[in-house]
């Protein structure tokens, strides 16, 4: 265990807060897009975070039961709320009765997750730039 | 007397090792900070370290004596099971923040005594006039 794998866990830490962060990007432009290759409008899109842990080979003797190794996207889900009804007659994707199926996005649902998103960004940075702090200050060994 | 004498060393480089471990395990706990269900780590090997101390242990294991240790010792983590937020999660980032600082400045001060221990090594060996 060295201070370069604590970089790296935070670095896995940055790459899923940023994915959220294109995720909500992703969500909130399509807010209003009624046609996708499916069927339907489009789908609000999440991402699931699962807890990444070392593999057997790689595994650190020195600790007895840490195996921790930052964060993962386990994977991507589209969200199946439903999707919200419209009366907009003129809309050429209007059905028979006039209603519009617009996408199942609650802008303030993905605000909120954005701003989640980059307030965990910014902590891992911190951790980042703490561990590197360390990792210079380690290399003055013997130069006192 | 001589060179070999004190473990000043090996316990300081056993601190250094801790809190490298402790800074691992803060960051994977703050890259979970989102993690549904995540429980996070929680780790205190001052007190292990202390522990070996006081039944005069060497903090480190050596398996033959002519090996040279380089310092790792066993740490326990265990995981915080308490129940968290409405997700299941545990983490406190302001915690998480605090730790890590405060494992800065124990980093800082295990370094800055090798460095004085090394000075006066040197010291020493130019008989003083160094």
């Amino acid at each position: 265990m060295s201070l370069l794998s604590a970089m790296d866990i935070s670095t896995r830490g940055l790459s899923c807060e940023r994915l959220r962060m294109e995720l909500v990007a992703q969500n909130i432009a399509n807010v209003d897009t009624t046609k996708t290759n499916g069927e339907g409008p489009y789908k609000r899109k999440v991402a699931v975070f699962k807890e990444a842990l070392q593999t057997e080979l790689n595994v650190n003797k020195n600790t007895d039961n840490f195996n921790g190794n930052g964060v993962e996207v386990f994977k991507i889900v589209e969200d199946n709320a439903d999707p919200i009804m419209v009366y907009d007659p003129e809309h050429p994707d209007a059905n028979q009765e006039g209603f519009v199926l617009k996408p199942n996005i609650n802008l303030a649902n993905e605000i909120i997750d954005s701003i989640t998103a980059s307030r965990a960004y910014g902590a891992n940075v911190t951790v980042l730039n703490a561990t590197k702090a360390l990792a210079l200050k380690a290399l003055t060994i013997g130069r006192g | 007397m001589g060179f070999k004498i004190d473990h000043t060393f090996q316990v300081l480089e056993a601190s250094l090792n801790g809190s490298t471990a402790r800074q691992n395990i803060i960051a994977h706990n703050i890259s979970n900070v989102n993690t549904p269900g995540f429980k996070q780590f929680l780790v205190n090997f001052e007190d292990q370290l202390n522990d070996s101390l006081i039944n005069t242990k060497l903090p480190l294991k050596i398996t033959s004596s002519k090996h040279i240790s380089n310092g790792d010792n066993d740490l326990k983590v265990t995981r915080d099971t308490s129940p968290g937020r409405a997700d299941g999660n545990n983490v406190n980032l302001e915690t998480e923040m605090t730790a890590m600082v405060k494992n800065d400045i124990y980093f800082n001060a295990a370094l800055n005594q090798i460095n004085k221990k090394i000075a006066i090594k040197k010291y020493a060996i130019s008989d003083g006039r160094g």
